[in-house]
């Protein structure tokens, strides 16, 4: 029987063991990006920097983070924004729930007993079918029913042309 | 035809049964009950009188075995 913690860590697991490398990848990637696109402009803004240092330089820093920051929020929020779309999409698609077991239907005094010791959910890897996690959920349920009753009140047969 | 046919049918056509009476239908363990009380009269209709009467009284039960429904429930 696998409770709801071990449901949740073993589909974790899978999504971390799955996913956590491309996310890695693409944080060093633009990591890489924002260092290349950046160390010849700050190297550049040192030395004017340099060169005017006692000019008011305070606003020109703020100035040039500014737009350091936008400029380079700007260019890689595009890919961030695919890389999101696509991993919350291959997310999606590699999994696959199923609700699998049976159910015991018994006639008891005055109802209907439900119950199943072996129903739960599963997911699956949607390509190999292989089973990530699964959660059991036990049923036992009872559906009243008050008894039914006929009255037959003068109700009459007859008979007419008969034949013989 | 014979004359027994024309009794036979003359009987038939002019009497009727008339029922009153109940029956409780419900769940038991294992099946379905069912008890009650029948009363059954036998009227001639020409004369509009009562010419028998009689009561059958109902007792009965059928087994149910368990059910089982598999559920393959599947996106």
């Amino acid at each position: 029987m696998s409770d709801i913690n071990e449901f949740v860590k073993k589909l974790g697991d899978d999504i971390g063991t799955t996913f956590a490398p491309r996310v890695e990848q693409q944080v060093v990637q633009t990591g890489n990006q924002i260092a290349d696109r950046a160390a010849p402009q700050v190297q550049a803004f040192v030395d004017q920097l340099v060169k005017e240092i006692a000019a008011a330089t305070t606003p020109k820093v703020r100035d040039f983070s500014n737009k350091l920051v936008k400029d380079i929020f700007t260019q890689q929020s595009a890919p961030l924004r695919d890389f999101i779309i696509k991993m919350v999409q291959d997310l999606v698609g590699r999994y696959e729930p199923a609700l699998a077991g049976n159910v015991h239907t018994n006639i008891v005094d005055r109802g209907i007993q439900l119950t199943s010791n072996d129903t739960r959910v599963e997911i699956k890897e949607r390509g190999t079918g292989k089973l990530v996690a699964s959660l059991d959920l036990p049923v036992d349920v009872r559906i009243e029913f008050k008894d039914l009753f006929v009255k037959l009140d003068e109700a009459k047969l007859r008979l007419d042309n008969v034949q013989l | 035809m014979s004359i027994i046919d024309d009794l036979v049918k003359a009987l038939l056509e002019r009497n009727e049964i008339i029922l009153n009476g109940g029956i409780t239908i419900g769940l038991v363990n294992g099946g379905v009950k069912m008890k009650g009380e029948i009363s059954s009269a036998i009227r001639d209709r020409q004369k509009n009188k009562i010419t028998a009467t009689m009561v059958v009284p109902l007792s009965a039960q059928v087994g149910v075995g368990e059910l089982v429904i598999p559920l393959r429930v599947q996106r």
